[in-house]
């Protein structure tokens, strides 16, 4: 478990991190988003003990990371792919990562297996594409078998079979009971991978809920469609919905629930082809969330909806 | 700092052997420092008929054909630098610090590392361009042994002096963090500060002149002929470890105090 409380940093004038309160848990993937520039690295240089807070604190497994003997079979940490030297070969750049911690030596050959690195173990790093970087800045993180987990920007520079790849290694890690945070910006990727989303946005905290929840609370819309649309949009339009056409064919329905659109229709005899509620992707939440214009428009919905 | 891990010396030595730039380094100075001192030791007997009275008393056997030392005294330093700033550069220091939190015992083991190679290598390359030039120097019968006096302490000297050099290195690589910055600044200390310690002095005051590192280099190395700027041998190893001393406090200091 990863525990901040009040977690502050300033950079001079410039708070990069903003009273972070927030708690990641075991057994889920719990996603960190937010634009560039919101403050997602510098959290996790703090978690990591690269930085000190200005204020407040973070904690991992109920110590701070200084206080952590051999952290690596506690935390294993994926930050920037390009952050090994090129001079050096895979297996030994795992190696003296491993002897640090007093790992076995043979934990090297089985990371560089599970990450697919077997056959590139003796290859110096220079010579790597992106997405082996990234396959060994996993393979650092797995090492010591640690149960925090934390990827920054996993996906980053990944072809789709990598993609796929990582997504099923995350889900996996998160199954075996491990406590994962991921940081991203890619909204559709977090939405496939996270359970819980913490959402930063200048150095604040905005949202900390499940990925179902903050789905489903905040917009979407429901797609109607009738043999003749215009009848049913006046209708529901007296009834307070807001209805747009689609580009196709058929309404876009915000306003009222899909129960209360097909009584609409069934009181009035109008017959249904479609009803289809629509929930928002992650990438409108997160704008609404994270634009403070969107936001300022966004807010009132609720209060409005019924 | 009890029990000191030796699990991080041997992270150390790791991180240090599997890049190209160690060897490649270490081959530079061998091969600069021995060819050199032959090169020399020939040069020397060809041209011995024909020197002044004046030359051939200050024609010191081992010091003047250890002058491709310099040479290694630098690649050392370069080594020392980069050991640190390489990690900068890249990023690594950031998996370093985030595998060994307690910061000031990766610079003992990276300093304790890096100072037992630069010895034995520099010792080895002091004993072995000795004993090349030497049988070269044979050849006019100018040649010494390490039981003549002086020539024992000036191979230790160097070794040591080389050994210095790399820590020195490292200390200012972990004061900058920069590579280029390191290396100038490090190449200013031991080859300029003797012109600028000079200009500064006042007329024949050596004082100031035998805190110059490449001063206390020569008073190591010396086994015949002693300039007055050279300060004594004793003195020279107390400048050296001063600046060993002041350096590695300092890069402690800031490593332990700053964000990565």
């Amino acid at each position: 478990m990863i525990e901040a409380d009040e977690l502050t940093k300033t950079y001079g004038r410039h708070r990069a991190v903003d009273r972070l309160t927030f708690r990641v848990l075991p057994g889920r993937v719990t996603g960190f988003l937010g634009p560039n520039g919101a403050g997602k690295s510098t959290t996790i240089r703090l978690i990591l003990g690269l930085d000190s807070p200005t204020h407040g604190r973070v904690r991992i497994n109920g110590r701070p990371y200084r206080a952590l003997t051999q952290p690596l079979r506690q935390v294993g940490a994926l930050l920037d792919a390009h952050a090994t030297h090129g001079g050096r070969r895979a297996r030994d750049h795992l190696l003296w990562l491993a002897q640090t911690n007093d790992i076995p030596r043979g934990r090297v050959a089985e990371v560089l297996r599970r990450t697919g690195l077997t056959e590139e173990g003796h290859r110096r790093v220079g010579g790597f594409s992106l997405g082996m970087k990234q396959r060994l800045g996993i393979a650092a993180a797995l090492l010591g078998d640690p149960q925090v987990l934390i990827f920054d920007e996993p996906v980053n520079g990944l072809d789709p079979d990598g993609v796929h790849w990582i997504r099923g290694l995350i889900r996996s890690l998160a199954a075996e009971g491990r406590t994962v945070l991921i940081s991203s910006h890619l909204m559709s990727e977090m939405q496939l991978t996270a359970d819980h989303v913490l959402i930063l946005a200048r150095g604040r905290l905005l949202s900390d809920s499940g990925m179902a929840d903050l789905v489903r609370s905040d917009g979407g819309d429901v797609l109607v469609r009738t043999a003749c649309d215009t009848p049913l949009a006046t209708l529901l339009t007296a009834r307070g919905a807001t209805v747009a056409p689609e580009p196709a064919h058929g309404l876009a329905v915000t306003g009222l629930d899909p129960a209360e659109i097909a009584a609409t229709a069934a009181t009035h005899g109008i017959a249904l082809v479609e009803l289809t509620p629509r929930p928002p992707s992650l990438e409108e939440v997160f704008r609404r969330i994270t634009d403070p214009e969107l936001r300022y428009r966004a807010e009132p919905r609720p209060q409005d909806a019924r | 700092m009890t029990r000191f891990p030796t699990s991080l010396v041997a992270a150390e030595w790791t991180k240090l052997r599997s890049v190209r730039s160690t060897p490649l380094i270490l081959a530079v100075a061998t091969v600069a420092t021995i060819a050199i001192a032959v090169l020399q030791a020939r040069s020397t007997i060809s041209a011995w008929d024909s020197w002044t009275a004046r030359a051939r008393a200050e024609f010191d056997p081992v010091f003047t054909t250890f002058t491709g030392f310099q040479l290694a005294q630098m690649a050392f330093a370069l080594l020392g630098i980069l050991a640190v700033t390489a990690e900068y550069s890249t990023g690594t220091i950031r998996s370093t610090f985030a595998a060994v939190p307690r910061r000031g015992r990766v610079l003992t083991a990276k300093l304790l590392v890096l100072g037992t190679v630069a010895l034995v290598t520099g010792l080895a390359l002091a004993f072995t361009a000795f004993f090349a030039a030497q049988s070269v120097l044979a050849g006019k019968h100018l040649d010494v042994t390490l039981d003549t006096p002086n020539v024992l302490r000036a191979l230790l000297g160097q070794g040591f002096y080389l050994c210095t050099a790399a820590i020195l290195g490292a200390a200012i690589g972990t004061l900058l963090r920069h590579t280029a910055g390191a290396t100038t600044l490090t190449t200013g200390l031991m080859f300029l500060s003797t012109t600028v310690f000079k200009a500064i002095s006042p007329d024949g005051s050596t004082a100031l002149i035998h805190w110059s590192p490449a001063a206390a280099a020569e008073g190591l190395t010396w086994t015949t002929f002693h300039d007055p700027d050279w300060p004594p041998p004793g003195s020279a190893l107390i400048v050296c470890l001063t600046y060993l001393a002041v350096g590695i406090t300092a890069a402690t200091w800031r490593l332990t105090r700053r964000d990565v």
